[in-house]
């Protein structure tokens, strides 16, 4: 808990961008970074406003756009109330709910819409499938007391699946379905992780803004017989990362001597 | 001239802004165009195939959505053709890396000060008080040349005294570590989260500012769980990608 001076943040005068506009994407960066945390406290926005030269009340204009986007309180003293969390992508539902401390209702799968398509060429090649094979596409929201966090677009073949939609079910995992009503097991998942800035219409899903960073998620489940049996992108916003542990072994590994 | 080659055949049925974007995407596979090339303006183009405004436009539609070229308001259209990288998430920690070994990855040191921190992640993280200082060490990786990383890495002096005379050029972060400072290792934690560049990272890395980022925080511990290292690395998002994979 500390409490911060306007010195941590830095704006280019010169440059052509709104101050308020640098002040903004700087306060972010440093929250997204990890350099500020949670519950330390921001300058009053007119001590703010003193040191940048800058208007009192465009500053407690920004002050407010913060709070609305989740990171600072709303009042003073102002906070930082931001939190990164682990990112929860491969666990099941009560395990979010116990990981976050909420009661697995809280926890919700949300689906927006479902359709039947051909598959998209991108995926089909992932998919290993005929150009115009059907599949079924799933938009789904993963929401925690109702704020959406994560989002994802499912396919599944219909050659694999007929009748995918009758067993389909909010309060499911898919993998759940497979294994109850198809008698499939995953045996492995291949996924790839990218780093994107959201494109219009998943960034109003999320209640973000237009062109914030976000990981995708790019994935294909495989079954026991080795057949690709699920497409999936997920996007995860910044307000997660992705946990990576290393132990020694594996480390002596990686860096031996040639 | 660049595309001197294509020939546009106005008594085919093949649509003429089809006939050019194959033409342009051959002369980019061949090399003949390389990345951060610019290429002609579409009224130049436009002169130069005597066509109408609506066959280039369409031709640029086609190969910006291929990803081929990216225009940028008020400079012009660039070819991308910067391989997308694929690698295993541990290549990342790599501190150093022989030029000699299969992989074409090399790193290079581009500064390394001793400083105070005032306010930062890493001050945070190592749990420092006022006053203490440590070693900074900033390094970027390259493949085939392109920079694919930029490592900023924390040393506190009370722990790696004396760094810089240290040889920390030709050797890997654990060895470092475990061999010339003597500290047990126990594990390395990473926390992965996507971000944008800060100016002068992006400089660096030869990207735009303001685009897309892996950022790595990555503590060494040691067996108490102290934190004995702390680097942030920041890996361009727009052509580095990892791969993940679990079983059942």
């Amino acid at each position: 808990m500390i409490n911060i001076t306007p010195e941590t943040f830095f704006v280019d005068k010169r440059s052509k961008t709104p101050l308020i506009d640098q002040l903004r994407d700087d306060i972010i960066r440093l929250i997204i970074n990890q350099t500020l945390l949670p519950g330390d406290t921001m300058p009053k926005p007119h001590t703010l406003a003193a040191y940048f030269e800058s208007s009192p009340s465009d500053m407690e204009t920004l002050y407010a756009e913060l709070h609305q986007r989740g990171y600072l309180s709303q009042a003073s003293p102002f906070t930082i109330v931001y939190e990164q969390k682990p990112n929860y992508l491969f666990m099941s539902k009560s395990t979010i709910a116990t990981a976050l401390g909420k009661i697995p209702s809280d926890v919700t799968f949300q689906t927006l819409a479902t359709r039947r398509y051909f598959a998209r060429p991108e995926a089909a090649e992932q998919m290993r499938f005929k150009p115009n094979e059907a599949v079924l596409e799933i938009e789904r929201m993963f929401c925690v007391n109702a704020i959406p966090q994560f989002f994802a677009t499912i396919m599944v073949p219909l050659s694999l699946f007929p009748n995918f939609e009758a067993h389909y079910d909010d309060a499911l995992a898919i993998w759940d379905i497979y294994k109850e009503q198809y008698q499939l097991t995953i045996d492995n998942r291949h996924s790839e992780l990218r780093v994107v800035a959201l494109n219009q219409k998943v960034a109003d899903v999320l209640r973000l803004p237009h062109h914030a960073p976000s990981y995708q998620l790019l994935a294909h489940v495989y079954d026991q017989s080795d057949r690709c049996i699920e497409y999936y992108e997920v996007y995860t916003p910044s307000h997660y990362f992705f946990q990576v542990k290393t132990d020694r072994e594996t480390l002596k590994k990686l860096h031996q001597k040639p | 001239m660049i595309f001197l080659n294509i020939k546009l055949d106005k008594t085919k049925t093949q649509p003429l802004y089809e006939q050019l974007s194959l033409g342009i995407e051959e002369a980019i596979r061949m090399k003949a165009v390389k990345h951060n090339d610019r290429l002609p303006t579409e009224s130049e183009l436009c002169q130069l195939f005597e066509v109408s405004p609506t066959v280039v436009k369409q031709a640029y539609a086609r190969l910006r959505h291929q990803g081929l070229i990216d225009t940028l308001k008020g400079k012009g259209t660039f070819v991308k053709t910067r391989p997308f990288l694929k690698r295993n998430i541990h290549e990342y920690f790599l501190f150093h890396t022989d030029p000699q070994q299969a992989s074409f990855l090399h790193g290079k040191t581009i500064m390394i000060e001793k400083q105070k921190p005032q306010l930062s992640s890493a001050h945070r993280v190592l749990n420092l008080t006022e006053g203490d200082t440590t070693y900074l060490i900033k390094k970027v990786l390259f493949h085939d040349y392109f920079p694919i990383a930029l490592g900023e890495y924390y040393f506190p002096v009370t722990l790696f005294p004396n760094l810089p005379a240290k040889p920390y050029h030709n050797i890997h972060l654990f060895n470092l570590i475990e061999e010339v400072f003597h500290h047990r290792v126990e594990a390395y934690d990473a926390a992965f989260s996507a971000g944008t560049l800060r100016e002068d990272v992006a400089l660096v890395l030869d990207t735009p500012k303001g685009s897309v980022a892996h950022t790595i925080r990555l503590k060494v511990l040691d067996d108490t769980q102290r934190v004995l290292a702390y680097a942030i690395i920041h890996v361009p998002g727009d052509y580095v990608s990892y791969e993940v994979r679990s079983y059942d």
